[in-house]
């Protein structure tokens, strides 16, 4: 989305502490796509900063002080709305979780005036989950607020491929050269579809397993090698970074059953030797045991699956510090 | 009558010794692959065909026994890719003893049977039933189809994987068609991840209803409700799109008219990689 490149509507300021180590000149974070290495190689740098210092005991402070931030979400969400929430808090904003239930929509209202009702409330950053692939895009147009992607069905999630390529960089050193491997329900998964535009950004080879149903039309032409066989496709990963099969968005059969997948395309021992002896064990959450990986393999001394989380609140206090550079001052 | 009848006739005396050969005399001797159609003899060695030919006769071998075909052929056996076999379920009817003993009868040396079975063969244990079962009751070598929709109700995947690596050898709907082409896609697209085979019966339900007959003048005439060739044709073009767009392996159950051909030749120019067709002679204009 380059439109939303360059939308600076006011002068630069400098609140946050620390420089960033490069420019971040984008007013909304609403997906990877538009961003650029140095850009996420900055965020990941200042996110590394809110990682120390959210293992200190203090761990306030004032970038956000007087800011409004608001968790809307059209689309019930528990984890990722509480990481923001931690983030704002940590950054001293008054935060505010807004659920708009589709009963609100079946109101009347359209979602340019849900937009300019909450414009009127005065918000300075925006976090929105809305299913609908295009909606967060057209809100960001509606408001003078920071807008950012919580996680839209099926397109983006740019603050969990932001925390994932943390905990990579923080076991590896690095991103460019690695193989990752991202296993299970591509089609579903807007965690994916970041993963592939952040990793590829940064270098790394990534490759999609899934069976044909659960991979989407024309996969390979987003920069990634794709297998149908977990035994292929892990041959010496570095990182096995497992999806939750999302049953409840599948409509119609898509696999067989859960056994089936599970034998097929579920991470245990055995496939997981085909990796590297020391790959990574990822999971973006919430997973489900026993459907696409081993309760075992889920509790490895190579799983960083509660790291993961950790790493989501660092990640997104420094995309909330970020924004709020280009946030207006007076 | 074949040959190897009379060599099933004589199965149950047979005092021969362990290695000795055995040649098969005054033969029609029929073998598709290399186009050969010629009387002589054939020589079985330690269980392999050792020689054949003109020069193979009564006591041309020696240490041989020799059996005198009377002129009836020998062919490589025989594979029936549709077998409607009534165990489980149904043993009244059929078992797999007397399937197989039918199809030993006719040169049909391997039997794929369908799943259309009570119960369904939709499930591993039944793939497996069905192995145990040929391998203590059949004469004949027998291979195991499974359901490609659960309970063949085309409307739930079956197992496909499971059931391919337990030894199904291809997956079908019985004779029914599945009408979702969603879930055929699905199906075929998933099948295509095992390499496993998909035969398809092609009929179009909605157009099928309670027709019993070819649709036309005769079944006008006899008062019989009659089913229109699209039936056919329209399921047939539906398949091929979808293998097309899948790369399945494909196969088309039964075709039984001309207009399906048309529609299979029209295809070759693009031709799917794995459409294979079937004519069912019952079937037939």
């Amino acid at each position: 989305m380059p439109a939303q490149v360059g939308l600076i509507q006011c002068p630069l300021m400098s609140i946050a502490a620390e420089a960033l180590p490069a420019p971040f000149p984008h007013r909304h974070l609403l997906g990877i796509e538009g961003l650029s290495s140095s850009e996420i190689t900055a965020l990941l740098d200042l996110s590394e900063e809110a990682a120390k210092r959210g293992r200190q005991v203090d761990k306030k402070r004032d970038d956000l002080r007087g800011r409004t931030l608001i968790n809307l979400f059209f689309e019930a969400s528990t984890r990722t709305q509480s990481s923001f929430e931690l983030a704002g808090k940590r950054l001293g904003a008054d935060v505010m979780n807004m659920s708009i239930p589709t009963s609100s929509i079946k109101k009347g209202e359209t979602l340019i005036d849900t937009a300019v009702t909450l414009n009127a409330m005065r918000p300075d950053l925006l976090v929105v989950r809305h299913h609908a692939a295009g909606a967060v895009e057209l809100l960001s147009q509606k408001v003078d607020c920071s807008v950012i992607t919580r996680a839209t069905a099926a397109t983006e999630h740019p603050t969990q491929a932001l925390l994932d390529a943390l905990t990579i960089r923080r076991h590896k050193n690095r991103i460019e050269g690695l193989i990752v491997a991202i296993c299970g329900d591509i089609l579903h998964s807007r965690v994916a579809r970041s993963n592939i535009l952040l990793l590829n950004a940064l270098g790394a080879r990534v490759r999609v397993v899934a069976p044909s149903t659960l991979l989407g039309a024309a996969v390979d032409r987003l920069g990634v090698e794709v297998y149908t066989s977990m035994h292929e496709g892990l041959k010496d990963a570095d990182i096995v970074m497992m999806l939750r099969l999302q049953r409840e968005r599948m409509v119609s059969s898509l696999i067989p059953s859960q056994r089936e997948y599970f034998h097929f395309y579920g991470l245990d021992y055995d496939k997981l030797a085909r990796a590297k002896p020391d790959a990574l064990i990822m999971h973006p959450g919430p997973m489900n045991r026993g459907v696409e990986i081993d309760s075992n393999v889920a509790d490895d001394a190579r799983s960083v699956i509660r790291e993961q989380v950790e790493m989501g609140v660092a990640v997104r206090i420094a995309v909330l510090q970020a924004l709020a550079r280009h946030l207006p001052n007076q | 009558m074949t040959a190897m009848d009379a060599q099933h006739e004589q199965h149950d005396t047979d005092r021969r010794r362990p290695h000795q050969p055995l040649a098969l005399v005054n033969a029609r001797l029929v073998d598709p692959a290399s186009g050969l159609d010629a009387f002589g003899g054939l020589l079985i060695e330690n269980g392999v065909i050792a020689d054949l030919g003109m020069h193979i006769m009564e006591g041309s071998v020696e240490g041989a026994e020799s059996l005198d075909c009377g002129g009836r052929t020998v062919a490589p056996g025989l594979i029936d890719m549709m077998v409607f076999c009534g165990e489980p379920g149904h043993e009244h009817r059929e078992t797999l003893a007397t399937a197989s003993r039918a199809a030993a009868a006719g040169g049909v040396t391997t039997i794929c049977c369908m799943p259309n079975t009570d119960p369904v063969i939709d499930d591993v244990a039944l793939v497996d039933f069905i192995l145990r079962r040929a391998r203590d009751t059949a004469l004949v070598h027998v291979h195991p189809m499974a359901a490609m929709t659960r309970d063949l109700k085309g409307e739930e995947m079956a197992e496909i994987g499971l059931l391919r690596d337990a030894g199904a050898v291809a997956f079908t709907n019985g004779k029914t068609s599945v009408a979702s082409a969603r879930l055929m896609r699905n199906v075929l697209s998933y099948a295509n991840d095992y390499g496993a085979l998909v035969v398809h019966h092609l009929e179009d339900d909605s157009l099928t209803q309670d027709g019993v007959m070819n649709e036309g003048e005769v079944a006008t005439r006899l008062g019989l409700r009659g089913i229109p060739t699209a039936a056919e044709t329209i399921m047939l073009e539906r398949d091929i799109r979808l293998v097309e767009l899948t790369g399945a392996r494909y196969h088309a159950g039964q075709i039984s008219c001309r207009a399906s051909l048309e529609v299979i030749r029209a295809a070759s120019p693009r031709p799917p990689r794995h459409l294979r067709c079937l004519r069912q002679s019952s079937h037939a204009e």
